[in-house]
């Protein structure tokens, strides 16, 4: 937490200190994973915050939350007792969730002159992800064949997409389609799943924070 | 000329010794969450059984290939003894140690009932089997360590072969691989939560 408002206040130093324009842009989105057979549908949110040098280009600073929600199945189970049946269903229950800290750069492709701007983005950073595992069954009498476990893996990442922007009067608003990688680590356990690498959905709306006297 | 040749001779000294010092683990090891100490129950080829011995941890060693001239150390090898009355018999045994003091070794060993004259297609029979081990009708388990079987009792017990697959791949020559879990009861030894997953390779084979 600490390190997160010391990151903020340095995003806020930042922003008065450069000669930029500054916003900061809440995000909403929903996303596939790409890996897993797709396993893993998630929600996510993000705060950006932009740093608007000229037309062309803008630097940006996104830290991104996803998850609430879950993927529901079944491992095979097994008992020795023979007063109860070999086989039985253990109910699993797997919350993926992932934290980004990310920089990004926003290169205007057409439209840096008008209201409907596209652009490329890019994004490079530290991704955590967390996949909650939970098991029910009766485990007094029987044993899970090959059971996955809580994981949680940091490592570096990168994603890129598209954007449409749309100027208004206060504001902007825009969605994007971003595709990212998995975080750079390898998991070192036989587990059912691999680490995500979402295919995300996005609008967000960017409030204009302050102007400089040298920005355009 | 001299200084070259002792030149020459410590190189090959090192690497011999690079080599001499090279192994090759092939027992993976992943802990089980629930059944703390032991390895979880798999049938992907960890190579590993471990189980509770009275309720301390006991696993297998792990299979290591090491030296110069490589030698496989196997945590499992299979046998079948040939009928000396109406049935042969399959032995299956485990060397291993306790977590917690590993001087301490024993082996487990199983034996099991087949019909006489058993072949390949037997063993492949007991895929998908719970059995319950009768030393009366179909075989037992055994703790070849003084420390912990004194009176060399035989045991019953439960077992459940998830996987049981071989193959012949030259005449006499087999390759496969078991899974599944086990208990055993030697009255004041308990033998608890057993799980075991090996490939089994032509070397740990004799059927």
């Amino acid at each position: 937490m600490r390190k997160i408002v010391a990151l903020l206040i340095s995003v806020w130093l930042f922003a008065f200190a450069c000669k930029a324009q500054f916003y900061i842009e809440p995000i909403v989105g929903y996303q596939l994973d790409l890996n897993s057979n797709n396993k893993f549908k998630q929600l996510n949110t993000a705060v950006q915050f932009s740093f608007r040098k000229n037309r062309h280009y803008e630097l940006t600073v996104l830290l991104q939350k996803t998850g609430f929600s879950k993927y529901v199945s079944g491992d095979s189970s097994f008992t020795l007792n023979p007063a109860l049946p070999l086989y039985a269903n253990a109910a699993k229950t797997i919350r993926p969730s992932s934290f980004s800290v990310a920089v990004g750069h926003r290169f205007t492709i057409v439209g840096g002159k008008t209201n409907n701007i596209f652009s490329f983005i890019l994004y490079s950073g530290l991704n955590v992800q967390r996949f909650a595992v939970a098991y029910k069954y009766d485990k007094s009498n029987y044993t899970i064949l090959n059971p996955d476990k809580t994981i949680t893996l940091a490592g570096i990442y990168l994603s890129g997409g598209f954007e449409y922007m749309r100027k208004l009067k206060n504001g902007r608003f825009f969605t994007q389609l971003v595709v990212a990688s998995p975080p750079a680590r390898k998991i070192k356990y036989p587990s059912s799943f691999g680490l995500m690498a979402p295919l995300s959905l996005n609008a967000g709306y960017s409030i204009f924070i302050k102007k400089t006297k040298h920005a355009k | 000329m001299l200084n070259n040749c002792i030149k020459n001779s410590l190189s090959l000294l090192l690497v011999g010794f690079i080599f001499w010092g090279c192994t090759r683990d092939d027992t993976k090891y992943y802990a089980d969450g629930e059944d703390k100490g032991l390895a979880i129950f798999s049938n992907t080829y960890n190579n590993i059984l471990s189980c509770y011995i009275n309720d301390k941890p006991w696993r297998t060693f792990s299979r290591v290939l090491t030296g110069f001239t490589p030698r496989m150390h196997n945590e499992v090898e299979i046998t079948r003894q040939p009928a000396t009355t109406s049935k042969d018999t399959l032995i299956i045994q485990w060397h291993g140690y306790f977590e917690t003091n590993q001087r301490n070794t024993a082996d487990i060993r199983l034996h099991l009932a087949l019909p006489a004259h058993a072949t390949i297609n037997d063993l492949n029979a007991l895929q998908g089997k719970r059995l319950i081990i009768d030393s009366t009708i179909n075989g037992f388990f055994e703790i070849n360590d003084a420390g912990i079987n004194p009176a060399n009792i035989k045991a019953n017990g439960h077992l459940y072969f998830n996987i049981a697959s071989f193959n012949s791949i030259a005449p006499n020559t087999y390759t496969g691989d078991i899974s599944g879990l086990f208990d055993a009861d030697f009255s004041s030894v308990k033998i608890t939560k057993g799980r075991f997953d090996h490939f089994i390779s032509p070397e740990q084979i004799q059927f």
